[in-house]
């Protein structure tokens, strides 16, 4: 549909062409996109033509991402508005729009909500992204922050990061600690994945235990007192060895295991 | 069995900054039933509604491996291979190998060009999977809100696994709207996504709409109608293992690391024959331990102690469906496992706190005749009048809920009779057992009553094998690890029948010299007379089980 036959479509305004272009039938939906073309990049909020930009038609998804280049001012005010696109289904409209915010946004654009947000979409694309961006506005004032947020995150790309976050801005900080209890018994109990986030888990118990802290190895203890119990024969030795250096300090922590020493031989001389 | 739902709208999340409101949208043909309330526990919730989610998709059929490219390519190596046998000399050799190469650089051309091709072609179909998932789905998960808890049940595609989520009201901050009721619930794969994006920081409303039922759609809200053909085996399926929980079964709990060391020993191999089960061994005060066939492995549970008077062994198949507990093990008290018996439906209840989730898996992952018929499973186990049916079914939906005394007070009748009843409305899906706390619910399947008469029995031969085997025409002569014989006498005529089977209990050959079997061997699947004699001489049998609290002598 072209030229005249849209007039009528395009007289009736942005809200009918919005219509449209939500429709369940195909056909209305490329008449949507082709009035959408007579449109300023005014005519829609952010958040719309970050929908618009999900659009199955490719000329929507085009003239969104013109309309964002048009309207930068607003996404760096408000960088959440355009989720939606960062995390759509069209690898075309979405990796536009990623090399547009590399672009034209700077570290100062994005607050720390609107990064767990990233980090928060459901793709595998937006949430490396996410990664990428975090990297960027990371600092020690809104580690806390950050650590709080992400470790609730259920993605296994995450895993690593949190774990990071855990082994470098919770130790020493029984709050923290004690907050984060879900994260570190999640990661210790995934089954044949998580090496390289376990091992950070590991160290950082390892560093926690070796500074003393009762008031942090107790929600430590509940965790190493439940993973213990695994068959894996590698975590479970470093479990162990964990539990019974805790011991040796704290006896009274984790309640379920005893340390006995190892006998003593005698030396062949003496048996002699 | 066809079945139309209403729906006002399609299931979706609105993500208003720091809140977020997860909307199901309800069947309008059914009874109104509404809830809205505030997730106080976001992240065990999130946790156990994606676990459910896994058993909606789940499907764990044997797929064969799509061999349609190699034979196409085998077509085009039929003429050369035959130039090849046919050429004589050496000539003719030199010649063949030169073309031969010329021919394989084109198809290293061919493969290299058509390589983006048939990555993007798989991208759609992965596309297509999430965009029609409705395609997928066989019947929408049903929400039941009830006095003292909202819940979510489901079944999945390859009609073996079942779910249910039970989320008592202490659950949630604040509950704005309520209405007790069941209902189906649009369901999508956006939802699931919506789920994913569940945080304690994030105020998240759960929201099954009334508006629905009270506006117009003249007012211009959006009514769509969903026609499905419900396949009988399905709702057999599901009726089957959901009815299931009424049986009597050995319980065990179990530690979450003893889950996450049954995942592990799952993970780490694959079994590449049979047998493939796993062996519950329960000795009374003893610790359980699971043997993982073929590799015998053993696995202890130290923490996980036996408590029942009687020493069993219970085998398990389709042991890979309890990797879809995996995700809840960083979550869970404990894993209360109920065990009927061999072949046999089992369940998993994961305590979550004010949340429960109830896994039943039924004895196979395939739910064909090679199996042992579970037909018994939907049999009437006492008989009950139609006045007594309905006078319990008033009672109970009018309640909502209950145990079998207040039950039978309420209806003035008789506790056994009340029983009965309960059961026999649970296999026609209109009541259920909620296992957990022991109480019978309302719950309807569908808006329409089940035909049952066509339900109960996958073909006419399962009928008449029930049939034969009520009326103790069934004679077992000897039964073995491998196989039974016996004497099934049909219309005055006595058969010697015959049946194999394999280390999985699979019916793998049988004989029997009735017309049917003479006929057509076990192309057709097998005879009356075969299934009746399985069936009484299958280990285990559900006779044994039948004869608990509400089994005959209820």
């Amino acid at each position: 549909m072209q030229g005249p036959l849209l007039l009528p479509i395009i007289e009736q305004g942005a809200d009918l062409v919005w219509k449209l272009l939500r429709a369940r039938s195909e056909p209305a939906r490329r008449v949507g996109a082709a009035a959408l073309e007579s449109f300023p990049s005014g005519a829609f909020s952010i958040r719309k033509i970050a929908r618009l930009g999900n659009n199955d038609q490719v000329a929507a998804r085009n003239w969104a991402l013109r309309a964002l280049d048009d309207r930068m001012a607003d996404v760096q005010r408000q960088p959440q508005d355009i989720f939606t696109l960062l995390d759509g289904e069209w690898d075309d409209s979405r990796e536009a729009a990623y090399q547009l915010v590399r672009e034209r946004l700077a570290a100062e654009h994005w607050s720390p909500e609107a990064v767990v947000g990233l980090c928060d979409c459901i793709t595998l694309p937006a949430q490396r992204f996410g990664r990428e961006v975090l990297g960027k506005v990371f600092s020690q004032e809104n580690s806390e922050f950050f650590l709080m947020r992400l470790s609730e995150h259920p993605a296994a790309g995450f895993r690593l990061t949190i774990a990071r976050l855990i082994r470098e801005y919770a130790a020493g900080n029984a709050n923290r600690v004690r907050k984060v209890q879900h994260a570190l018994r999640t990661i210790l109990s995934r089954v044949f994945s998580s090496r390289s986030a376990k091992e950070q888990i590991y160290s950082f118990i390892d560093d926690e235990i070796a500074r003393g802290d009762l008031e942090i190895l107790k929600p430590i203890a509940d965790v190493l007192d439940t993973v213990s119990a695994t068959c894996a024969v590698a975590d479970k030795a470093r479990i162990l060895g964990l539990i019974a250096r805790m011991k040796s300090r704290y006896p009274d922590l984790v309640a379920h295991a005893d340390v006995i020493e190892p006998e003593l031989r005698a030396q062949r001389s003496e048996v002699a | 069995m066809e079945v139309t739902y209403r729906y006002g709208g399609q299931s979706g999340v609105n993500n208003d900054g720091d809140s977020s409101q997860v909307s199901f949208s309800p069947d309008l043909l059914r009874d109104p039933a509404y809830f809205i309330g505030s997730i106080s526990n976001h992240v065990n919730f999130r946790e156990a509604i994606s676990t459910l989610h896994h058993v909606v998709v789940s499907d764990m059929r044997f797929k064969p491996k799509d061999r349609t490219e190699y034979f196409a390519w085998l077509e085009t190596q039929k003429e050369q291979m035959l130039a090849e046998a046919a050429a004589a000399g050496q000539a003719a050799n030199e010649r063949l190998e030169v073309l031969r190469k010329e021919l394989n650089d084109i198809s290293r051309q061919q493969g290299d060009v058509m390589k983006p091709f048939f990555r993007a072609q798989q991208l759609y179909f992965n596309w297509l999977l999430v965009r029609s998932f409705d395609a997928w789905l066989v019947l929408d998960p049903v929400i039941a809100v009830h006095p003292d808890e909202v819940s979510f049940e489901c079944f999945s595609t390859d009609e073996s696994t079942y779910g249910r989520l039970s989320c008592d009201l202490e659950m949630f901050d604040e509950v704005n709207e309520f209405s007790n009721g069941v209902t189906n619930v649009d369901y999508s794969w956006e939802l699931y996504n919506a789920f994913q994006q569940i945080r304690s920081y994030r105020k998240t409303e759960l929201r099954v709409e009334a508006a629905g039922f009270t506006a117009s759609t003249e007012a211009g809200q959006e009514v769509y109608e969903q026609k499905i053909d419900l396949p009988d085996t399905w709702v057999r399926g599901f009726l089957q293992v959901s009815s299931a929980m009424t049986l009597p079964a050995k319980r065990v709990r179990l530690h979450p690391m003893d889950v996450h060391n049954l995942c592990f020993h799952l993970r780490r191999r694959k079994e590449r024959h049979s047998p493939r089960s796993i062996r519950i061994r329960l000795k009374p005060g003893e610790p359980v331990e699971m043997l993982f066939e073929p590799w015998n492995e053993v696995l202890r549970c130290p923490r996980a102690e036996y408590l029942g008077d009687e020493e069993a062994e219970i085998r398990l198949w389709g042991r890979r469906r309890l990797l879809i507990l995996e995700r809840l093990i960083p979550l869970t008290k404990s894993f209360d496992f109920y065990l009927l018996g061999t072949g046999l439906p089992c369940f998993v209840i994961a305590d979550l706190g004010p949340m429960k989730f109830t896994l039943g898996l039924s004895g196979w992952t395939a739910n064909d005749w090679s199996r042992a018929g579970q037909f018994d499973l939907l049999a009437p186990r006492r008989r009950t009048s139609s006045d007594v049916r309905e006078r319990v079914f008033n009672v109970l939906q009018q309640r909502w809920l209950g145990d079998v005394n207040e039950i039978a007070a309420a209806a003035e009748i008789d506790r056994g009779d009340a029983a009965s009843a309960l059961t026999m409305l649970s296999q026609h899906g209109r009541v259920m057992y909620d296992l957990d706390k022991g109480l019978w619910r309302f719950r309807e399947l569908t808006r329409e009553p089940l035909p049952m008469d066509q339900l109960r029995f996958q073909s006419d031969q399962e009928r008449a094998a029930d049939q034969l085997i009520n009326k103790n025409l069934v004679k077992v002569q000897s039964t073995s690890q491998h196989g039974a014989t016996g004497i099934v006498t049909d219309d005055g005529r006595q058969y010697n029948v015959e049946v194999v089977v394999d280390d999985d209990d699979r019916l793998i050959d049988a004989t029997c010299q009735c017309y049917f079997y003479n006929s057509n061997r076990l192309r057709k699947g097998p005879c009356e007379h075969i299934l009746a004699l399985r069936r009484q001489a299958a280990s285990g049998s559900i006779s044994n089980v039948l004869k608990g609290p509400w089994g005959g002598d209820a």
